[in-house]
């Protein structure tokens, strides 16, 4: 009988551990977290964070859920795109929108949409929101990527798409993975093509939310 | 075999609950770039050709994850702390990690599987078995890889998405993907010999987890939205198309329009 000697076979509980160990190395090593070179956008970045520190400190606050929806609507308001988001949530029926009532449409767009995110946003309220990057894609908008912060609860990624005519103005927000203006999108377009492609069907259904 | 049969079948259905669940997951964005697949239509709005049928079904799942799931789901929720919640999820994703492992590697993301390995190595060590995310706070973000986006990053096509009562939003693709996958859980072969409610002991508690993780989130979607259904099928395809494409979805936004 012979024995062969192997100079990694491990001996022993340390030589076992030393083994584990290494491998913990190698494939430490062997992880490398991928960076992304970006042009960063430094007034979308401010942005962000100061509509965000706004809408925190709403969500933070004690007083009640109709004042807090108030301030929210508010912050919406003055601080998104709502007429690049009305268009994009009628979808393929945007040209069923007559010029006439654009701007009835918007202004009823805007109280459903902000009462609808204020409702998602009580969901996610964290406690302090960090900037990751920025990029500007153009035709699809400025890309801001932050995580908001939760005491003992991991941070949620926050992805916001903003458009730049003269200032900056959100046009959608990404939460975690889902992306809040198609959503919107299904909605809207879902009540038109239900009533034969008529957006008056959506124009009730704003007025009577 | 019929008993070992059922098993497996359920486990699947259960992980493509989970997938369901994962609709508000945390998937980490930063992660490697892998080219834009085809996943059929973004939203979902093309991909239910099956739609009538569906909410039928969608129907009979509602009433009754309204009286059974969320209550259920509530009460775990009511009962044990954040931080017990936290344990048990991760602790099943920690022990999922082959899946993702094999499926790295299927989909040649070499380094994406080094670090499913790193996080399960340190993970099931220096964090007492998978219970602390201790990987995560070393930097290493969790990612999930299923056969179901192995096969989109092959090329395959959705096909028609579904809806199954309990078992939630899925695609043909999808579900057939999650039976592979269970052939690849531990649980399945941990549990393989053990009586049938033992071994749904595991798919059970996940189907609690996740839908304990979505109690809010769901409450909300289900108060504000007009069409229920059309939005869990739109959060549905935007959460898959942002896993298939490991969070680099940005590409396929559409432009902003102009007014």
């Amino acid at each position: 009988m012979t024995s062969t000697v192997n100079a990694f076979a491990p001996r022993g509980g340390l030589a076992r551990i030393s083994l584990s160990v290494f491998c913990l190395m190698i494939v430490l090593a062997m992880s490398t977290a991928p960076v992304r070179a970006q042009a960063r956008e430094p007034g979308a970045e401010a942005f962000v964070k100061r509509v965000s520190a706004q809408l925190i400190a709403i969500m933070q606050s004690n007083e009640p859920k109709a004042v807090k929806k108030r301030k929210f609507a508010a912050v919406f308001s003055a601080n998104a795109d709502v007429r690049a988001i009305g268009l994009f949530a009628l979808g393929k029926f945007r040209r069923k929108l007559p010029a006439s009532r654009r701007g009835e449409y918007f202004s009823l767009m805007k109280r459903y949409i902000s009462a609808t995110f204020s409702t998602h946003m009580g969901a996610i309220s964290g406690n302090r929101v960090e900037i990751l990057g920025s990029e500007n894609r153009g035709k699809k908008g400025t890309i801001v990527s932050s995580k908001l912060h939760f005491p003992g609860r991991e941070p949620a990624p926050i992805t916001w798409r903003l458009t730049k005519r003269g200032g900056y103005k959100v046009f959608d927000v990404r939460i975690f993975s889902i992306w809040l203006g198609p959503e919107q999108r299904t909605v809207f377009t879902g009540i038109v093509a239900d009533n034969g492609g008529d957006v008056n069907a959506l124009l009730k259904f704003l007025r009577d939310a | 075999m019929w008993r070992k049969l059922q098993i497996v079948l359920f486990a699947g259905l259960v992980s493509a609950v989970l997938m369901a669940g994962g609709l508000f997951a945390t998937t980490h964005p930063a992660a490697a770039q892998t080219p834009a697949t085809e996943t059929g239509s973004l939203y979902g709005e093309d991909s239910d050709p099956l739609e009538p049928v569906n909410r039928v079904l969608f129907a009979i799942h509602d009433g009754v994850d309204i009286v059974a799931l969320r209550p259920v789901a509530y009460i775990y929720n009511r009962a044990f702390p954040q931080f017990v919640r936290n344990g048990v999820s991760n602790f099943l994703s920690n022990l999922a990690s082959p899946i993702t492992f094999v499926n790295d590697i299927l989909q040649g993301e070499i380094d994406r599987a080094g670090t499913t390995l790193v996080r399960f190595l340190i993970n099931t060590t220096v964090g007492f078995g998978g219970v602390g995310d201790a990987a995560a706070m070393m930097g290493h973000a969790p990612h999930y890889e299923d056969f179901g986006q192995t096969m989109a990053v092959w090329g395959i096509g959705t096909g028609p998405y579904l809806f199954v009562p309990i078992i939630g939003p899925t695609t043909l693709r999808h579900a057939v993907g999650r039976v592979v996958d269970t052939a690849l859980s531990p649980w399945t072969w941990l549990l393989y010999n053990e009586p049938t409610y033992i071994a749904l002991i595991p798919a059970g508690v996940t189907l609690l987890s996740a839908r304990s993780e979505n109690l809010e989130a769901l409450d909300n979607l289900r108060e504000t939205s007009p069409d229920y259904y059309a939005s869990i099928r739109n959060l549905y395809f935007q959460n898959r198309n942002y896993e298939i494409n490991n969070g680099n979805t940005l590409e396929d936004l559409e432009d902003i329009p102009d007014y």
